[in-house]
């Protein structure tokens, strides 16, 4: 069962994002600021983060930079979320080598298909 | 000279007077020159001729007494005496005349002489009658009477020569004097040609004289020369009258010209201290694109101190896509105007071209007005307008997805059953949570196209493809609903200058509202043609058509035709359509008549 991390200071995201993801079968944890996602991060090891940009203490861009330097965690794959659309916050998610990027509101199906496929290609790679 | 200060009618009069006594002159010697001649034959006549016809008279008379006196002596006495006596009173009659024409004193003597003679013959003849023999008589005849008849004779004859000699005197003396006259009249005459001659020079030349200083001076008056003057030297009154007044009315002239002068002065400093003080900057340009005016507000915008008159735009005020603009303005084309644009001079500011062009009656340009409006602060509370916009969708979204997604959680029975009423219930609100989703998405795009944040990828777009690409997303859905969707014949190379994707949403928004609002065997039709360098885009159905009160306003924001409950979509659809065709220098409108159905049409510029 693969575990998920979703990073989000909204507490309804948190909840309707974790009841999607654990209705489909996902082992789902939490955290609601940069810090903690980073200390989750390296405390479960989870195949996937689900990652804000805008957030408390540290913003995404930042909890992205310190997952990579952290040899126990780089290799997590990272979805970014955000209600950003701007072309600029998307440039820049690619170039640090995000998997993918899901822009709010996002739609149940595409949330299960997203994370899905990067799974899977983290699977083959693995 | 006489005639200074005298009138030219006077002088003209003097000119004739001095001919006309010349005439007179010449007349009068001629009529006395004809009277000497004339005298001279009368003398001729009278006197002299006279006298030689009075001697011949004598004479005859003479010669037939002494034809009496022979026929006395052939016997025929009575006969004889006869003769002589008629003859001696015929002889007198004659001899008296000579005596009366006594014209040379030589006459005198011999006249006295004849008289004292012919007395001793009558006397002889006397004593000749009286003696009654014939031999006596023939002896007084041959002895006496004889040598006095020829001593008589003799003495006419004298008489004759004398007068003989007068009268060709007389005549040597006539031709001399009509020799005399002929040279005289001729000297004078001549004189008077030279004199005529002369006074024709003299006053021609005074009238014309001041006539050609007319003519210059007339010719520099209208060459505008208003400070000409004509010396007031004319010799004659009339002609300086005619100077005087010419003067004064080159004075008048020079006054009125002056006067209009300054109107029109004025009228200048008038419309250029309102155009100076037009709050907007002001350019006006003749047809080359040279500047003929500047308002203070355009030199402050472009830091112009110079007068600048007549210099090409681009010298003066180096600033090449205002002139883009202003050129794109001017021939009409209307969005062009529309987009603010940018001119920096320390801080920047935006402005709104607006141009006006004024023509000759031929129709051709003369000059274009350009007048700029600062929309600065306008634009400043737009982009405020959009910013605000922008962050207040970017606060929907969080909330929107949790509602979104909790919705379908629910729904799906991911986390339980539900009954059919709260499906219905839950359902109803998933749907209007996605419109709401859908206004937050087209105000976004909406407020970044306006702020012009989002960029046309401008590039060489293939009008065909577009069409077909973009209808192929909506055939399924046409299919579904039983409409007909048609793509009218485009020629396989007709290019657009647009940004392919834009482009093919403004189309997908078209052809969304047109089946949103189809029924079932309604069509949709889709063409697209060239016209000079412009493309024409159109979507056409048979729908219900659009109220003509909407008409005007659908390209608005959150407007849309129809009934309340009908409400789908956004309303900002066609708004953005606009915008986006506007930042293609393009433009899109409607035709619709309720119940017929609608056209939107478009149009881009051609790919060249």
């Amino acid at each position: 069962m693969n575990k998920i991390l979703i990073v989000d200071d909204e507490k309804n995201i948190l909840l309707v994002l974790k009841k999607a993801l654990q209705s489909t079968g996902y082992q789902v944890s939490t955290a609601s600021d940069g810090v903690e996602a980073l200390d989750k991060a390296s405390e479960i090891s989870p195949d996937l983060i689900l990652l804000d940009i805008v957030l408390p203490k540290l913003n995404g861009f930042m909890v992205y930079e310190a997952l990579k330097e952290e040899p126990k965690t780089e290799d997590i794959p990272v979805i970014f979320i955000s209600a950003k659309s701007e072309e600029e916050d998307i440039r820049k998610a690619e170039e640090l080598g995000a998997k993918d990027y899901l822009v709010k509101p996002i739609k149940q199906k595409e949330l299960l298909d997203t994370v899905q496929s990067v799974l899977k290609e983290g699977e083959n790679n693995g | 000279m006489i005639f200074e200060d005298k009138s030219l009618k006077l002088k003209i009069f003097f000119g004739y007077f001095i001919l006309i006594a010349l005439l007179v002159a010449i007349t009068g010697w001629s009529l006395y020159n004809f009277n000497n001649l004339s005298n001279s034959i009368t003398d001729i006549m009278e006197n002299n001729y006279k006298s030689i016809k009075s001697s011949d008279n004598m004479v005859e008379s003479l010669e037939r007494q002494d034809s009496g006196i022979l026929m006395i002596l052939n016997g025929q006495i009575e006969k004889g005496h006869n003769t002589f006596r008629n003859n001696e009173r015929e002889f007198y009659k004659w001899f008296a005349r000579a005596e009366d024409n006594i014209t040379i004193e030589a006459e005198k003597g011999i006249i006295k002489s004849i008289n004292e003679q012919y007395l001793k013959f009558t006397k002889l003849f006397d004593k000749f009658y009286q003696k009654n023999d014939l031999s006596q008589r023939n002896q007084l005849y041959n002895k006496k009477i004889l040598p006095v008849f020829y001593e008589i004779k003799e003495k006419i004859r004298e008489l004759r020569s004398v007068n003989q000699n007068k009268m060709v005197s007389a005549q040597e003396k006539a031709n001399a004097s009509a020799d005399q006259a002929t040279i005289s009249t001729l000297i004078i005459s001549m004189v008077s040609i030279l004199m005529a001659i002369l006074i024709s020079l003299y006053i021609s030349n005074q009238i014309m004289t001041p006539i050609n200083k007319l003519k210059a001076a007339i010719k520099e008056v209208s060459n505008k020369n208003f400070k000409y003057k004509i010396e007031e030297t004319g010799s004659s009154s009339e002609i300086k009258q005619l100077t005087t007044q010419f003067n004064r009315m080159i004075e008048k002239l020079q006054k009125y010209n002056r006067m209009n002068i300054n109107k029109l002065k004025d009228e200048k400093n008038k419309s250029e201290a309102i155009v100076n003080n037009i709050n907007n900057p002001l350019i006006v340009l003749d047809n080359e694109n040279r500047i003929i005016l500047l308002n203070q507000r355009s030199r402050e915008l472009f830091d112009i101190e110079e007068e600048g008159g007549n210099k090409h735009f681009l010298e003066l005020i180096n600033n090449e896509n205002l002139f883009n603009k202003i050129k794109e303005t001017a021939n009409g084309d209307e969005s062009s105007g529309t987009n603010p644009i940018e001119i920096k001079n320390g801080k920047s500011r935006y402005y709104k071209v607006s141009t006006n062009s004024i023509t000759t009656e031929q129709g051709d340009l003369k000059y274009t007005v350009v007048v700029l409006e600062n929309i600065t602060e306008l634009k400043k509370v737009d982009d405020l307008k959009s910013e605000f916009v922008s962050t207040v969708s970017h606060e929907f979204r969080t909330p929107l997805t949790s509602m979104n997604m909790g919705l379908e959680l629910i729904l799906n029975e991911n986390v339980g059953e539900i009954n059919q009423d709260q499906k219905e219930l839950l359902e109803a609100t998933l749907e209007d949570t996605n419109r709401l989703n859908e206004l937050v998405d087209d105000l976004l795009d909406l407020s970044k196209i306006e702020s012009g944040r989002v960029e046309m990828n401008m590039d060489k777009t293939n009008v065909k493809n577009l069409v077909e690409k973009t209808a192929g997303l909506f055939e399924q859905q046409a299919q579904e609903n039983e409409i007909e969707l048609q793509i009218n014949d485009i020629p396989d190379d007709l290019y657009a200058n647009a940004d392919p994707n834009k482009i093919s949403w403004v189309l997908s928004n078209l052809l969304g509202n047109a089946l949103r609002y189809a029924q079932n065997g309604d069509y949709i039709k889709i063409a697209a043609n060239k016209k000079g360098n412009r493309i024409y885009m159109s979507v056409e159905d048979n729908g219900k058509g659009i109220p003509e009160e909407y008409q005007d306003k659908i390209f608005e924001k959150f407007v849309r035709a129809g009934d309340e409950e009908e409400k789908k979509g956004s309303g900002l659809g066609l708004a953005i359509a606009k915008e986006i065709v506007e930042a293609h220098n393009g433009s899109i409108w409607v035709d619709s008549e309720e119940g017929e159905g609608s056209t939107f049409t478009f149009y881009l510029k051609e790919y060249k």
